[in-house]
């Protein structure tokens, strides 16, 4: 196929057409048609696709949440091109088989889909897998997301074996004793007679985690940080050479306790939304470049599962389908950052850390979406392709919409 | 008003109103024949998912004595036990045709939750640690009968502030109507975040002499010895009110408790023998304001299903 985008903005900057052929972009600049089906895109942005190494697709075993198809589908509309999938299911994938399972059924999906294995067996902590042989098969990180590893013994042995075998591993940071209820730890969540995970939980996690790295010279990857106290963590080993990188939801950019109605489960998500100072400084940090970039941790459920009191809402929001459009909307046209540090943050960076190259440029794989920067529209329920509904921007009202994606070389999403 | 979920929100005429009918049935109450027709034909649900006795006999008998039909959920019989959902039992009481639904449940905002999926009336019977605003109106409604007023008011409470719901429906209550509040407490259970939201955090110690409402909180026995507090009598010793402290009360103090009382632990039974120690009252008035609750939120409503 060969496709002809007439007329965009590249990287929202620059006027040229892009030639498609063969999944490939051949031409960008001022193009004739010569018989490939035009699309006239004229005035709109067209920018490298998305890359998001934190999903959960929840297959196998929650299938009624999501599945690698439907969140594909999700993805390609919010933009994104490649995946990473958590290992947390049923069974949990912490084998060869599985990761080779999983790469099997996604080999003809329209996005990449890259799978991080499970550090230890069953996800309990105690028994290392198969790194080695999980990384032969296809597994590009390690994490044991959604609990943390908390024996530390277990946590150096997988730190210097992931070293060993060249592979990062990804923490879910937060100590499980100090994070037993379900909201922040701040004014709002006393006030509300909250049961709270503290963001002490997050900073002394990340301390150890962090430690550890730097001492057997692992790479670490600090999944969801949400705290300026475990980001400074963070940073001052880093400054002392530790290789530790991190990344940050849209959620936790946008919204702080005292923006939520302190009742709606659609809030409730580990590590929980904190306070407006700790957004604030999230943001700020986030722009100056100390945050490496945007994952989603898209974590679909069902209604049931969600519309509770929040002692039984299960934790987690969706994001793929809107985390641009909402980062566009609050940080860009804001003035907070520019569309190009945006754009590192949500597409070079990640893909990089899922091993991957997106890149807008003659040559590259056609791996592209173009968005409509001026459209706004309401967040409703039944434009989520999605298999779950649980998106916090639901009945919001954006600026920009995700108007076609091209994925691994295929016009994936058109809406 | 169509629910009462909260204090913090609540309108403070509405709740003016509220202690004002509670007078009117506590006459009623003191009558031979205490039952009214005012609620006949109306149907209160009561969906209480954490067990109290109190409370729940307390709204029980308030539903009664306005001649509504009462229906009883509890969790220990129902299908939640055969994997439910909390909504699906909503939906599935509220299709019977319910006016006023009742809740108690483990988590804050419970009662919000329930308000936003029904049609009926919503009270907040007690929601986790957030809020029980109908304990808070009936301890309002017996101060005032003792001392006339609900301003301009020492109010301190001691004990375990962190995980009381009572503690916070207060707060907001006499800071509503111009009174100062007073928490004191194990600090392990009383977080300095309590100053921004209007409360003093004080010394017990430092301010028995002038105070005007006591009101003691249950020290919960899980957290008697462990985490929180070492042991049962180093609670008492610091900040249980004993019998040396109940001498330096003023006459004037009213004592109030939530109940049930842990006697020996956060209050000795000495207080018994002092006029102005009210538990019992709180809990002849709870009816009383609990009446005026139903009245005023299912009373004037058309049917709704």
């Amino acid at each position: 196929m060969r496709y002809l985008l007439k007329g965009g903005l590249i990287l929202g900057e620059t006027p040229a057409d892009i030639l498609i052929e063969d999944g490939r972009i051949t031409k960008i600049g001022d193009v004739r048609a010569d018989g490939a089906e035009v699309i006239d895109v004229g005035g709109r942005f067209v920018l490298p696709a998305l890359a998001d190494p934190h999903v959960h697709a929840r297959e196998p075993g929650f299938e009624h949440k999501e599945t690698l198809e439907t969140v594909s589908w999700a993805a390609v509309a919010g933009g994104y091109a490649h995946v990473g999938v958590m290992p947390n299911t049923s069974p949990p994938i912490d084998s060869p088989e599985m990761v080779r399972a999983l790469k099997a059924r996604s080999e003809n999906l329209p996005v990449g889909i890259h799978v991080v294995g499970a550090i230890t067996k069953g996800r309990e902590g105690r028994e290392l897998t198969e790194m080695g042989l999980m990384r032969e098969a296809g597994a590009f990180a390690f994490s044991d997301d959604g609990s943390w590893v908390s024996d530390p013994s277990v946590m150096l042995n997988a730190l210097i074996y992931a070293s060993h075998m060249g592979v990062p591993l990804i923490t879910h940071a937060e100590v499980p004793e100090l994070a037993r209820g379900f909201a922040n730890y701040d004014a709002v969540g006393i006030k509300y007679g909250m049961r709270f995970r503290s963001p002490l939980a997050e900073e002394l996690a990340i301390y150890r985690d962090a430690r550890m790295a730097s001492l057997v010279g692992a790479h670490l990857h600090v999944a969801h940080i949400s705290t300026p106290d475990g980001l400074e963590v963070a940073l001052s080993f880093r400054e002392r050479g530790a290789r530790i990188t991190t990344e940050i939801t849209p959620h936790h950019l946008l919204f702080s306790t005292d923006r939520i109605p302190f009742y709606d489960p659609t809030f409730r998500v580990n590590p929980p939304i904190r306070s407006e100072a700790d957004r604030r400084a999230m943001v700020d940090a986030f722009r100056k470049g100390l945050i490496d970039f945007v994952a989603t941790d898209h974590a679909p459920h069902a209604y049931y599962e969600k519309e509770a009191p929040l002692t039984d809402a299960s934790p987690g929001v969706e994001g793929l389908e809107t985390a641009f459009s909402a980062l566009y909307t609050h940080l860009v046209l804001t003035g907070e950052m520019s569309l190009r540090d945006l754009l590192v943050r949500m597409s070079a960076r990640p893909a990089d850390f899922l091993g991957v190259a997106v890149s807008l440029s003659e040559g590259s794989e056609a791996n592209l979406f173009v968005f409509d920067q001026d459209a706004e529209w309401k967040v409703r329920e039944e434009d989520l392709r999605s298999a779950s509904k649980n998106n916090p921007f639901l009945g919001k009202v954006l600026r920009g919409r995700v108007l076609m994606t091209f994925a691994k070389g295929s016009l994936a999403y058109r809406r | 008003m169509k629910h009462l979920l909260d204090i913090e929100t609540a309108d403070r005429d509405f709740l003016m109103k509220i202690l004002e009918s509670a007078e009117v049935f506590l006459k009623v109450l003191e009558q031979p024949s205490k039952k009214l027709p005012t609620l006949r034909g109306k149907t209160v649900l009561f969906m209480f998912m954490e067990p109290s006795t109190r409370t729940q006999s307390s709204f029980e008998v308030a539903a009664k004595r306005l001649s509504a039909d009462t229906v009883n959920f509890s969790p220990a019989k129902s299908s939640m036990r055969k994997g439910e959902t909390f909504l699906d039992t909503l939906y599935n009481l509220q299709a019977m045709g319910v006016d006023g639904i009742i809740v108690r449940h483990s988590s804050p905002g419970a009662a919000h939750f329930v308000a936003q999926h029904t049609k009926a009336s919503v009270i907040n019977a007690g929601d986790g640690a957030h809020e029980h605003p109908t304990q808070a109106l009936l301890d309002a409604f017996t101060v005032r009968r003792h001392l006339g007023r609900l301003n301009g008011l020492k109010v301190l409470i001691v004990g375990d502030i962190l995980h009381s719901r009572v503690a916070r429906s207060n707060l907001f209550l006499w800071r509503m109507f111009g009174s100062e509040v007073m928490f004191s407490g194990p600090p392990t259970l009383l977080p300095g975040e309590f100053e921004g939201l209007g409360a003093r955090i004080v010394a017990l110690d430092d301010v028995l002499e002038d105070i005007d409402v006591l009101m003691v909180l249950r020290l919960q026995r899980e957290r008697m010895e462990g985490p929180y507090v070492p042991s049962v009598r180093e609670y008492r010793r610091y900040w249980g009110i004993t019998r040396e402290r109940l001498r330096r009360l003023p006459e004037r103090t009213i004592i109030l408790h939530p109940g049930p009382v842990n006697w020996g632990v956060e209050l000795d039974w000495e207080a018994n023998d002092r006029e102005n120690t009210l538990i019992l009252e709180q809990v002849r008035n709870g009816v009383a304001v609990r009446m005026a609750v139903l009245y005023h939120l299912l009373a004037r409503t058309e049917e709704v299903g």
